[in-house]
């Protein structure tokens, strides 16, 4: 479904990504792991359109987007949720989550995606008027992912969700991935607990100092000498 | 006390024109992180097509207005899209340098169209007036006002509930979130741009019949909007329409009861004690981003 082919990406003069190269398959949930600045969140910001890479070659569904803008790529069905949560403080929850269908022009569309996304995160309609500022991180990230839901991707790309946050609201984010799993949802995971990343993916790549260093399947990866010793604490 | 309230009413008739140049360069600001230089020749040329298109052309006066509003609408995308929009990875500073170049092209392109001297717009309406109790109100103030409401609360129904102000407002907010949500910023930019300085050549068309007009009339309307933007606390839209309607009571009381002569002073004084004493805003309770409808 996805295809990144030998991407290099730059930071003014600084190279975070060398020759990267992962491939995402329909229903699938993939996930990079690696240390901080390895260059997984970079990666996701490539594929994007934030940051568009000086050579290589993205394809989605065999159409190639590396090269298009952001927005572009969002109305492919490409849609990030980013790393920080990124909510708009003083934008209310509902016109958050209005802002994550912001490619959509069909009201009953939106309507429909509102619901399911309540149903999801019903304390997201409880607080619908209040300012997306003014909750917590555990909320925002929730509101986050669903804004993200909003936009109905084909591929969602989650980046560092349980970041900064307590264990007991990790248990909710991983619960959602879990649901979205089921529902054969393809997403692409980029997380720092490699031991939560391994747990809940089908496949996984390793990046190290902006490279692949290792991939394969989450069972191959977790019991993988080097990433026991480097990622999951012996 | 009569003559306070007449003063007072005078200056919040001058003081919603204030208002929309003050909200046109409180948008562009709070998204565009720019200082617009060029907003009072925009508010010049808002005068200017007004005078054109109904003093010279003789269309009607309302359709005048909402021609000049359009044309400078899309003036303003235009600017944006050919000379800002290049600039967008440089610093802000090239921005603002490029604007003080429209402020010298397009006071200069008046200049030879309309020559040096000045021109007076005649009234909106037939000069009648009336008074309540002893403050007397002329029926072209009134109208000036009315229109000046009507453009405020238009502006903030837009960005308060239209799918684009609510694409601005996000934007402002958090630049790469609206990216990542598919906000096209560039387009928002561009809406931006150019719904500010419709916003100010609102005000210029507005104060024209009032007012004698001149190609250079703009330095001071920009000097104004400066004033109307720090006092309601930049890219706070809310605090520019008082802040507008502020300046416009101040200058008139200032006139009144001290000079007359010192009149566009007082702008001055108000930014002054402002960044002295609440360099946020009269309007903003603590530090914070954000375009408030």
């Amino acid at each position: 479904m996805l295809r990144v082919e030998d991407i290099n990406t730059f930071y003014g003069t600084v190279q975070a990504l060398h020759e990267v190269s992962i491939n995402v398959n329909e229903g699938e949930l993939v996930s990079l792991i690696g240390a901080n600045g390895a260059g997984k969140s970079t990666t996701l910001r490539t594929i994007s359109g934030l940051r568009p890479p000086a050579k290589g070659l993205i394809t989605f569904r065999g159409e190639r987007i590396d090269g298009l803008r952001a927005y572009e790529i969002v109305k492919k069905g490409i849609v990030m949720c980013p790393e920080g949560r990124h909510v708009f403080p003083q934008l209310t929850v509902y016109e958050n989550l209005l802002m994550g269908a912001f490619t959509e022009n069909n009201k009953q569309v939106i309507k429909q995606s509102l619901e399911r996304v309540y149903a999801m995160f019903p304390i997201l309609q409880k607080r619908e008027k209040q300012a997306a500022g003014t909750f917590s991180g555990g909320e925002q990230q929730m509101l986050a992912i669903a804004r993200a839901l909003m936009a109905r991707p084909q591929l969602l790309m989650l980046d560092e969700p349980s970041l900064g946050l307590a264990p007991i609201i990790i248990q909710d984010i991983v619960r959602i991935i879990l649901e979205l799993k089921k529902e054969k949802m393809t997403i692409l995971l980029v997380e720092q607990n490699a031991k939560l990343a391994l747990k809940l993916s089908d496949r996984a790549y390793c990046l190290e100092n902006g490279k692949v260093s290792l991939s394969g399947s989450a069972e191959e990866l977790a019991t993988n000498p080097r990433i026991k010793e480097l990622y999951l604490g012996g | 006390m009569t003559v306070f309230f007449q003063y007072l009413v005078n200056g919040i008739v001058i003081g919603g024109t204030y208002s929309l140049i003050g909200m046109g360069m409180t948008l562009i600001f709070g998204i565009m992180r720019i200082v617009n230089f060029a907003h009072g020749e925009f508010y010049m040329l808002g005068a200017y097509f007004l005078y054109t298109l109904w003093a010279i052309l003789g269309l009607n006066p309302v359709l005048s207005m909402l021609f000049t509003f359009v044309l400078i609408l899309f003036l303003g995308i235009g600017f944006e899209q050919l000379f800002l929009r290049p600039l967008r990875k440089e610093s802000s500073t090239s921005s603002m340098l490029m604007t003080i170049g429209f402020l010298i092209v397009l006071q200069n392109a008046a200049l030879l169209i309309w020559g040096g001297a000045t021109q007076t717009v005649p009234t909106l309406v037939d000069l009648k007036t009336f008074s309540i109790g002893d403050v007397v109100f002329s029926t072209d103030r009134i109208l000036v006002f009315l229109i000046s409401l009507t453009i405020i609360i238009f502006t903030s129904l837009f960005i308060g509930r239209t799918k684009t102000g609510r694409s601005m407002r996000a934007t402002f907010q958090d630049m790469e979130a609206a990216e990542v949500v598919g906000v096209n910023i560039e387009r928002v930019y561009s809406i931006t741009f150019g719904f500010g300085a419709a916003l100010a050549a609102a005000g210029g068309f507005l104060l024209a019949p009032l007012f004698v007009i001149s190609p250079t009339m703009g330095a001071l309307a920009t000097s104004k909007a400066f004033a109307v933007v720090t006092a309601g606390g930049l890219g706070n839209v809310r605090g520019a329409i008082l802040g507008g309607l502020l300046l416009g009571v101040v200058e008139s009381l200032g006139a009144g009861y001290i000079a007359s002569g010192y009149k566009d002073a007082f702008g001055y004084l108000i930014i002054i004690l402002v960044i002295l004493f609440k360099p946020e805003g009269l309007m903003s309770r603590k530090r914070k981003k954000g375009v408030h409808a």
